[in-house]
């Protein structure tokens, strides 16, 4: 009996064996690697536009996920082999003269025609072009033009890749990893929607036009900012930002300073989904550990989070409330229904400016030795001023002072239905 | 022959003369004519049944069917509580189509309504590419994104309506209000 059973078993796990073996079969994967280098003047011009450059065709359901930080496509549901895998995307920057440009496809073949896997490879050409304006253009697609899919409820998934060539390719799955390595000086244009970047350190100008996006960077000298729909962007330092932002999310730690809406930025790009709100910003996150100089030209129900601030200037803001730890220098705000809260005024600021309406404004000094606060105009306001400030009336305008009056931080007020709160 | 046939052949002639009478060749046909509406009604019966479920189980298919394509039937599918998010934002939405703000205020929190209705144009993208597609875990995690971004929204329009009627009634201004038009 036990030798029956034992054979019985023996044969159950040569079967699973097989099994387990055809099945890897199935989905055992080609890769190639595909380079391409040349050489490049100063400063050159590159323009990379990410996967989605490419037509896409769908007929049938599928399912798209991140894994880690790779997007995945899953065409029918159901199929766990993923028929798009779009890998973060490396941009790294060098000192050589030259860009270089590294893709790795890997393809899972379709079982019904397995020979078809290969011959995508066999014909996947990896090109740096230059365009009318002599920009480098980057194409981490190679020279596919077309990705399809169709699946139905009764018919399985046909993935199919079509090259510039017209060839179509039926592969079941196929996964792409892009490096990019560029001159330290170029200018780069970024235009990407649902995936990862990691961008190394750069002193030419980066302009980024990001949809549902992240992207992660070290330094940039100047950076121009599109974001829409939850793009996040996350930088170590940069000298110069320009952003218009929709939903979106900006995080710096060391920021030399920062225009927001400024609506001729980017004037000759058009932007991954036309809307003229982007010209400003709206609905976004500002965090920024150090900032040397903010001026907002249109921000609507925005956040700030600031530490350490040198001067801001906010020509129109609506709804949008900046919470600032550190205020080294001065403050001009013509603002409306936002809240201003400042928790550490710098003895040496020189000015502060607030023409506001409908606000919480928070003023907290770390000493309020020489201070001079003049409420200009000041209907609907309450006022919560330390005493030890001295009510005196200067040009017919009620003015509270502390200290000696050329020394003396100013402060004016015009403000309509505000609560003011100065401590110290 | 037996006794029976025997029996049958010596008396025919008397036999032939014999007539049943009419009330039991009715009752006979009655008989069987009941029979036979028994049997129609028996096969109409299972006939109605059998369409009865093929009514259902059609029924029961395009349901799925269509359910399957449900958006929000999807995301509940993958434990996301939709309802639960429409319910308070309509609650939120109702309250706020009742308010009436200052005319001088409606320009400012015109810029608010136009954020709603961004969001709602991309919700709907969302739901649409559900449809199309299939549940994706992305755009379940942008509709979810959706839900509190537009919570978040809704509170902060209601906030600064209070703010803006509190110094309305603080300072006695008796503007000429509006409705908030959401």
């Amino acid at each position: 009996m036990i030798k029956i059973a034992s054979k019985w078993s023996l044969a159950f796990s040569i079967l699973i064996f097989f099994f387990l073996q055809a099945s890897l079969a199935q989905n055992e994967k080609l890769s190639k690697s595909y380079q391409k280098e040349i050489e490049v003047a100063d400063f050159p011009q590159i323009i990379s536009q990410g996967f989605w450059d490419m037509e896409f065709e769908s007929h049938g359901r599928m399912s798209s996920k991140r894994k880690n930080r790779d997007y995945i496509m899953v065409p029918g549901g159901n199929d766990d082999v993923p028929a798009l895998r779009l890998k973060e995307y490396f941009i790294n920057t060098w000192d050589k003269a030259s860009v270089k440009l590294e893709v790795e496809i890997v393809v899972i073949p379709d079982k019904d025609d397995p020979d078809q896997a290969q011959e995508l490879l066999d014909e996947l050409q990896i090109e740096l072009k230059l365009n009318e304006k002599n920009e480098i253009l980057i194409d981490e697609n190679l020279n596919m033009a077309k990705f399809g899919f169709e699946n139905g409820f009764f018919s399985r998934n046909v993935n199919t890749y079509t090259l510039e060539n017209g060839k179509s390719f039926r592969v079941k799955g196929l996964s792409i990893q892009a490096a990019l390595f560029i001159p330290k000086k170029s200018h780069l244009y970024l235009r990407y929607q649902l995936g990862y970047i990691t961008i190394g350190d750069l002193e030419g100008k980066l302009q980024a036009d990001l949809l549902s996006s992240r992207l992660t960077g070290g330094r940039a000298k100047e950076f121009e900012g599109r974001f829409q729909f939850y793009a996040n962007v996350q930088f170590t330092q940069i000298e110069k930002a320009s952003i218009q932002s929709e939903n979106s999310e900006f995080k710096v730690e060391e920021l030399g300073s920062l225009s927001l809406g400024n609506p001729t930025q980017m004037e000759a790009r058009i932007p991954l989904l036309e809307a003229q709100r982007l010209q400003r910003s709206t609905h976004s996150k500002y965090y920024l550990k150090k900032v040397g100089e903010i001026k907002v030209y249109e921000s609507i129900n925005d956040k700030f989070f600031i530490g350490q601030l040198g001067s801001l200037t906010s020509l129109h803001s609506t709804f949008t409330d900046y919470e600032i730890k550190e205020l080294h220098s001065s403050l001009k705000l013509r603002a409306k229904n936002g809240d201003l809260k400042i928790e550490g005024i710098k003895s040496g600021f020189s000015s502060i400016e607030i023409d506001n309406k409908i606000s919480e404004i928070h003023l907290n000094f770390s000493s309020l030795e020489n201070l001079e606060i003049r409420p200009f105009q000041h209907s609907y306001t309450e006022y919560d001023i330390p005493e030890k400030m001295k009510k005196i009336l200067m040009e017919m305008k009620t003015t509270y002072r502390k200290g000696t009056s050329s020394k003396a931080g100013k402060i004016s007020l015009l403000c309509n239905g505000c609560v003011l709160r100065i401590t110290e | 022959m037996n006794t029976w046939e025997k029996y049958l052949r010596d008396n025919k002639e008397e036999l032939d003369q014999v007539e049943l009478a009419p009330e039991i060749w009715l009752n006979i046909e009655n008989q069987v004519l009941k029979e036979k509406a028994a049997t129609s009604r028996r096969l109409l019966r299972w006939v109605s049944l059998a369409a009865c479920l093929g009514i259902l189980l059609s029924f029961g298919l395009i349901f799925q069917f269509s359910s399957g394509k449900d958006p929000l039937h999807q995301l509940a599918n993958s434990g996301i509580d939709s309802e639960q998010y429409l319910k308070e934002m309509a609650i939120k939405t109702r309250k706020l189509s009742n308010a009436r703000i200052p005319m001088d205020h409606k320009a400012d929190f015109e810029l608010l309504i136009q954020q709603l209705r961004a969001l709602d144009e991309q919700y709907e993208s969302y739901l649409d590419e559900l449809e199309e597609h299939g549940y994706q875990e992305l755009l379940a995690n942008r509709i979810i994104s959706y839900y509190k971004t537009k919570i978040e929204l809704l509170d902060r329009i209601q906030e600064e309506i209070e703010t803006v009627e509190y110094y309305e009634k603080k300072y006695d201004k008796n503007s000429l209000k509006v409705e908030l038009s959401i």
